[in-house]
């Protein structure tokens, strides 16, 4: 094995399942280089979620990774210098301007120590931990770290899965295996246990090993592994360049090589999409390697973290993006030659773009990129430090007004809606309407939920989750039971990612089917939107504008722990035997006729909903064009 | 009678454990227990055999409520036995006086409810009468007749596939009905077309669907259930499987069904329903839950997530009730029809006197 390959890859000191978590792996072999000191902020991150346990009434992170958001937003609600410091206290550590890598690494290692150190990582042992900070410190200390690599046991996955090709690959697939995960945030991690990692992590390795001993070609390996594991963390394969260990990595690779070769055929074959949906772009995976070198590190960890949906939901994200620019600004180093407000723009188009790359941008965050992109074109003349404290200002308002006090207004509004035996429906999870219901639980209000939730996502088991543990009695269905649970319901609130200009609501994939059954028995739909998420857009269909998710998620195998225990329920419905149907899917990638479509979003037609909650009252769906021209100017004032 | 009484303990242990289950499967082990018992057992006059015949019906009934189909193939039975004994009858009547001339001819008597309408009470049998030896026979002939039919049944619908799928169609389905397998595939040889299939959740039935199709060479494209509404506006055609067609043209079918045939009319898709005339009951859904299983809830909020399960009600019904006026068309063995056409083929199936099992 190459040593130069061992020492590349950053050791990120959460432990992860290879197959769900980026790894902010470096393509860069030199393990001092910038990209590398640029991702020490990642465990900042997931050490600052610990401690600041939602204690906010408003929820706007939808993954509890992302708990720093709430956080954010209570704090929002103060005056402006307390926020800063929470923003510092989130964002700040690792990336406050220095650029030295020592002290990177010292940075790292010291949260560990604090009390806000994740729990699940005590729980992993002290070894673990002694052998993780060996694999943290390694880069920047040791030229080159081999036995450090091999010493890990722990989560070292940057390194181990590169440096275990096929040999050591038993040993580097238990690694990441070895302790609980740290990101609570990922269902299908949490709920397997060890032993289903290890059994699966061994599964992947045989098979592997089945293909190497098939004697497929050298240049057809890497695309026939993309095919066969396309969630894969690990490629064996050392002719690839470094920055692999993303989940999906290698097929986004092999997309990228087939592109570049103009084999849109072999492309097709690889992503399968669907004809109606040619025109979208492709799931996508994101990574490291395609980020711009000099983007600051705040944005691509977010970038990073939407591409994983570690942080979704509009307004999470939304508020994620406005955060990481506003360190992003606060760091900002103005050129010699100009002024901080002349060049400012010139400084985020990279940045932004780099968050597309991640996941096509929600309409949320495109307005308010807008609005930024617009307090700086007006203030041109600003001298440097004036201009910095205006613009971060500015997105702390922007939070502030269009989004934290907006769902207050929104919250309170509702609440006028919400009366005594009122049996909700919900689907999905939405922020505004998870604050709504907790509000109207603590007013007081006697009423029962029913969270109708789908895969693959299951996000509403978060929304249950908050609701079950405030004490609202809840129903929890799937999304097919909607025909079933419907009749008992007498008002259905929905959250929205966006509303366009002709009234309809694009939101989570599975709202408009809510809003038909609802619409169906004259059930009234009411739907809580922030006006900022108006769009002028105008769209008839969820076919012409949408998003493509990861099809991989549609594949309930053990990878995917969504389905397995269906799959037991199923084989008692039809007394089969087949023991095993988990991963019915599996080999969609080898069937030349099976593909899978994961839609994201949808369009409900403006005639099922009734009612649109926002922050300027209570308004028909098919006003937005209304609040567009005439309200939001004012607002912007 | 208590060889045959533990053949029916059998079925119906089976059938209370959910071992049977499906429309298909529980039809071919009614029907097969009957054949046994009626020759098996000692009967001499129509009524005898019909109260035999509906005992055993009632326990399985009892069994598995949800299993409707069991119901139906029964009925169909009683529905031979009585014509049987009927023509019987007439024959018997006519031998004794020829002279007389005969007041109806039996078919009309049989098959028309008009002619029943008007006054004529054709359904009642005559116990006085002695009944030639080939009576049985002939019984269990007409009941491997059913049989028969049950095992023709995919051939019989999938032969009118290509009256109903054009090239470049898109469909869409869910969940997993062989009848609808079987469709589809027979399209395929002639037709190309495409298919989307509801992956199902929480049984993912769909999925295997979707496999199944794949494998015969169908271009197919697995969707989430959420994502139902937002394709329908590019499908063609819907095509859906059922558990059982109800009396008035409703469907009790399998989760979801509702949710997609509600879409398919919001966006004004045809919805056609494959189906075997087996399936086709009597029964009327005074309420649209008279038909549901609810279903462990494991499958959609597992006990890993223990702590949560404590605190929330999970529900996972089995079926769901799709009314009439969601379906454009029935595919059954015997042709297509309109869901208000179904009525007329309850009448021809079925014996008005068998709706309900009273003793």
């Amino acid at each position: 094995m190459d040593p130069k390959k061992k020492t590349v890859g950053f050791a990120p000191e959460h432990d992860v399942n290879p197959s769900d978590l980026p790894s902010p792996g470096s393509n860069n072999s030199s393990s001092q280089s910038s990209p590398v000191s640029a991702f020490t902020n990642t465990p900042d991150l997931s050490n600052v979620n610990t401690p600041s346990s939602a204690t906010s009434s408003l929820s706007f992170a939808s993954t509890p990774t992302s708990a720093t958001e709430p956080q954010n937003i209570s704090k929002s609600q103060k005056p402006y210098e307390p926020m800063k410091s929470s923003y510092e206290e989130q964002w700040g550590l690792a990336n406050k301007g220095s650029s030295s890598a020592s002290h990177k690494a010292h940075k790292l290692a010291s949260p560990r120590d604090g009390p806000g150190f994740p729990k699940d990582q005590q729980q992993s042992g002290k070894k673990d931990q002694k052998a993780k900070r060996s694999s943290i410190v390694s880069p920047t200390n040791t030229s080159s770290p081999i036995g450090s690599a091999k010493d890990v046991k722990g989560p070292g996955l940057g390194i181990q899965a590169l440096a275990s090709p096929s040999a050591d690959g038993a040993q580097g697939a238990g690694g990441p295996a070895g302790g609980p995960s740290a990101k609570p945030s990922a269902p299908s991690q949490k709920s397997m246990t060890k032993a289903e990692r290890r059994e699966l992590q061994e599964r992947q390795r045989v098979e592997k090993a089945q293909r190497k001993a098939a004697g497929l070609p050298a240049s057809g390996r890497a695309a026939a592994q993309a095919l066969a594991q396309p969630n894969s963390g690990f490629s064996p394969n050392p002719s690839k360049s470094l920055a692999t260990s993303f989940p999906g990595a290698d097929a986004e690779k092999v997309i990228a090589a087939a592109e570049s070769t103009s084999q849109a055929k072999k492309r097709e074959r690889l992503t399968k999409e669907m004809g109606l949906f040619a025109h979208l772009d492709p799931p996508k995976f994101a990574n490291t390697a395609s980020a711009p070198k000099d983007l600051h590190p705040a944005v691509v960890n977010v970038g990073l973290q939407m591409a994983q949906f570690k942080i979704c939901g509009a307004n999470a994200r939304c508020v994620a993006t406005m955060s990481a620019f506003r360190k992003a600004i606060q760091d900002y180093k103005t050129p010699l030659t100009t002024t901080l407000s002349r060049s400012m723009q010139t400084y985020l188009n990279p940045h932004i773009s780099y968050l597309v790359s991640c996941r096509p941008m929600a309409v949320s965050m495109g307005n308010a990129i807008r609005y930024l992109k617009y307090e700086i074109g007006k203030n041109l003349d600003l001298p440097d430090e004036d201009a910095r404290e205006l613009f971060l200002e500015k997105i702390d308002n922007f939070i502030r007004d269009r989004i934290t006090m907006a769902d207050q207004v929104i919250i309170s509004l509702g609440l006028q809606k919400i009366q005594d035996g009122d049996v909700i429906l919900t689907y999905a999870r939405s922020s505004v309407v998870q604050g709504l219901l907790l509000a109207a639980h603590e007013k007081g209000i006697k009423f029962r939920v029913i969270v109708v939730d789908s895969r693959p996502r299951f996000e509403g088991k978060q929304l249950l989750r908050a609701l079950a543990s405030a004490g609202v009695p809840c129903t929890y269905a799937l999304l097919t039971a909607i025909g079933h649970v419907m009749r008992e319901v007498n008002k259905v609130i929905l959250g929205a990612h966006s509303l366009l200009s002709n009234g309809a609501l694009y939101s989570r994939a599975g709202t408009a089917v809510v809003a038909m059954s609802a619409h169906e028995r004259k059930i009234p739909v009411i739907v809580c939107c922030e006006t900022y998420k108006f769009s002028d857009r105008v769209q008839l269909d969820s076919f012409v504008q949408n998003e493509i998710g990861n099809p991989d998620e549609l594949v309930n195998d053990s990878n995917n722990n969504y389905g397995h225990s269906s799959t037991r329920c199923h084989d008692s419905v039809h007394g089969s035997s087949n023991a095993s149907n988990s991963g019915v899917l599996g080999g969609w990638r080898e069937s030349r006729d099976l593909k899978l479509l994961n839609l994201l979003y949808d369009l409900t037609p403006s005639e099922f909903v009734t009612v649109v909650i926002t922050e300027v009252g209570l308004i028909p769906c098919t006003s937005v064009p209304v609040i567009l021209r005439e309200f939001l100017p004012m607002i912007q004032q | 009678m208590s060889k045959n009484n533990e053949l029916v303990d059998d079925l119906v242990a089976k059938l209370k454990r959910r071992q049977l289950v499906g429309s298909s499967t529980v039809s071919q082990a009614t029907l097969k227990l009957l054949i046994v018992v009626i020759s098996r057992s000692n009967w001499t006059t129509a009524n005898q055999l019909l109260t035999l015949v509906k005992s055993v019906g009632q326990r399985l009934i009892q069994a598995n409520p949800t299993e409707l189909a069991v119901g139906n193939i029964i009925r169909r039975v009683l529905h031979v036995i009585r014509e049987e004994f009927r023509e019987a009858d007439s024959n018997a009547s006519s031998h004794r006086n020829k002279s007389t001339e005969s007041s109806h001819p039996t078919s009309l008597t049989t098959s028309s409810s008009m002619y029943n309408l008007l006054g004529e009470t054709g359904s009642t049998v005559n116990d006085n009468v002695q009944y030639p030896s080939s009576l049985r026979s002939n019984i269990i002939q007409e009941i491997r007749e059913i049989k028969d039919e049950l095992e023709n049944i995919y051939d019989n619908i999938k032969n009118q596939a290509l009256l109903q799928i054009h090239s470049n169609e898109i469909i869409m389905t869910i969940g997993r009905s062989k009848t609808v397998e079987e469709f589809l595939k027979m399209a395929a040889a002639k037709r190309k077309f495409q298919v989307l299939v509801a992956e199902t959740a929480p049984s993912y039935s769909g999925q295997e669907m979707a496999l199944e199709l794949s494998k015969a060479g169908i271009e197919t494209t697995v969707i989430p259930d959420s994502a139902v509404f937002a394709v329908m506006s590019r499908v063609n055609k819907v095509i859906l499987g059922t558990h059982a067609v109800l009396a008035n043209g409703g469907l009790v079918a399998i989760s979801g069904t509702h949710m997609m045939a509600a879409a398919a009319k919001h966006h004004s898709i045809p919805v056609v329903v494959c189906t075997g005339l087996y399936k086709l009951s009597p029964l009327y859904p005074y309420d649209e839950d008279s038909f549901n299983v609810i279903f462990n809830p494991d499958s959609v909020l597992g006990f890993e997530e223990g702590d949560l399960v404590e605190k929330v009600t999970v529900t996972n019904p089995y079926y769901d009730y799709v009314s009439p006026d969601f379906v454009n068309l029935f595919i059954t063995n015997q042709g297509g029809h309109p869901p208000s056409y179904l009525y007329r083929l309850i009448v021809e199936n079925y014996d008005p006197n068998d709706h309900t099992f009273d003793l």
